[in-house]
């Protein structure tokens, strides 16, 4: 029984930390600071390469204290667009959110990801800004192109090596035959 | 009449390419398999897959005629066609190992020996490999005799493996004869009609120069044994 749980417990928990990512700030190659409604300081972790086919997380991470809820909005447009919503009282927040590998299907170069934010200061004055963040859209070598140049190599190294043995042996014999 | 034999090997390589054109370039990315880019393999599998089993039935032909009548020729003609046979066999199974890999995945060795299609397909090429191998001793006339009674055998391995598919456990797809046939797109049509023909020549201009060397051998082996 204690090995059936044990085995239960791997099988569990096995796929999903083999799926996990790493959402410490040392993953991210990038970072964007800005500065919102009562000047608190906004710091975005991010990596400028968008591999399409896996998610790509933003780390948000606030410093200071803020007075209202505030509205953060990530859009690199075309309707793909991400929201978050900082609480009012929040102190030294962090929230990430990600984007989908299934966001993009080609490969770009300078993709605009907009960041807005919108809300109140500590006097009710409704303030907004935004910064856009260039990222790059990859898009990795499908992974059966290596059994397709496999494939047509050991085809082309078959024939080859053929044609090579037949021309020996017929310059071979020729050479034979006229002496 | 004299560069016939250039003239349909340059075809043959003209044809090749532009079966690669199309396979590679104009028709694109594959629709409704796993492995789309892998899936170009299919236009030098099918090819040389039909290829072949004519060499394989030329084996059959010429080994049933010596048999019958002795006939030099029909002996020089299933000992070369063996010889193209493995080849072309190997370009086959090669290239259909790869494709199966990226479309199917699983362990290739297992796949062999499940899918009646593949072990069929890989015992015949081996029974031609056995055939090739045993005629790389003297030849007397025994050996001969024994090599088109292997040959032979081919009878029962041909149809095996290529009716496999349709009557025994195989996922290999079927596509001559049935509604897929009829249902290619033009384009991916041309491109197999034209790998065919090339393949054809290619084999063609082969054979010519597989039963020149043959030819020379023999003639080699003639004037030796008068100098004795």
């Amino acid at each position: 029984m204690k090995y059936l749980l044990t085995l239960s417990f791997i099988l569990l928990f096995v796929p999903v930390s083999s799926a996990s990512y790493c959402h410490q700030e040392e993953c991210f190659n990038d970072k964007a600071e800005f500065v919102i409604v009562d000047q608190q300081m906004v710091s975005i972790y991010y990596n400028s390469l968008f591999e399409i086919g896996e998610n790509w997380f933003i780390i948000i991470w606030l410093e200071g204290t803020v007075d209202n809820d505030i509205s953060l909005l990530f859009d690199f447009g075309s309707e793909n667009s991400k929201s978050l919503v900082i609480g009012k009282g929040s102190s030294n927040y962090t929230d990430s959110l990600s984007f989908s590998g299934s966001t993009f299907n080609s490969e770009m170069f300078n993709a605009e990801l907009n960041v807005s934010f919108s809300g109140q200061n500590n006097t009710g004055i409704m303030k907004s800004d935004s910064i856009v963040l260039e990222i790059d859209i990859n898009k990795k070598p499908a992974e059966d192109m290596f059994y397709l140049w496999g494939g047509m190599s050991v085809f082309w190294f078959a024939i080859g090596a053929y044609v090579l043995y037949l021309s020996a042996k017929l310059s071979d014999l020729s050479k034979k035959v006229k002496n | 009449m004299k560069y016939v034999r250039e003239l349909v090997g340059g075809l043959s390589f003209v044809l090749i390419l532009g079966t690669l054109y199309f396979g590679l370039i104009h028709v694109g990315p594959a629709k409704f398999f796993t492995a789309p880019n892998a899936q170009k393999l299919f236009y030098l599998h099918l090819p040389s897959g039909i290829v072949t089993y004519l060499a394989f039935m030329m084996v059959v032909g010429g080994s049933s005629f010596y048999l019958y009548n002795k006939s030099i020729y029909a002996d020089t003609l299933a000992k070369c066609s063996a010889e193209l046979g493995l080849v072309f066999g190997f370009m086959s199974l090669a290239s259909g190992t790869f494709w199966m890999k990226a479309e199917w995945g699983g362990d290739i060795v297992s796949r062999f020996l499940t899918d009646m299609r593949l072990a069929t397909t890989l015992a015949m090429w081996l029974l031609y490999v056995a055939y090739v191998v045993y005629r790389r001793q003297p030849e007397t006339i025994n050996v001969k005799k024994n090599a088109a009674i292997l040959g032979l055998s081919g009878m029962l391995m041909i149809p095996l493996s290529y009716f496999s598919s349709r009557f025994l456990r195989s996922h290999h797809p079927v596509i001559v004869g049935t509604e897929d046939q009829g249902s290619l797109d033009p384009s991916l049509r041309l491109g197999i009609y034209m790998g065919l023909l090339g393949f054809f020549l290619l084999y063609y201009f082969l054979f010519k120069i597989r039963v020149k060397i043959e030819e020379l051998d023999r003639n080699l082996l003639e004037k030796r044994m008068e100098d004795v």
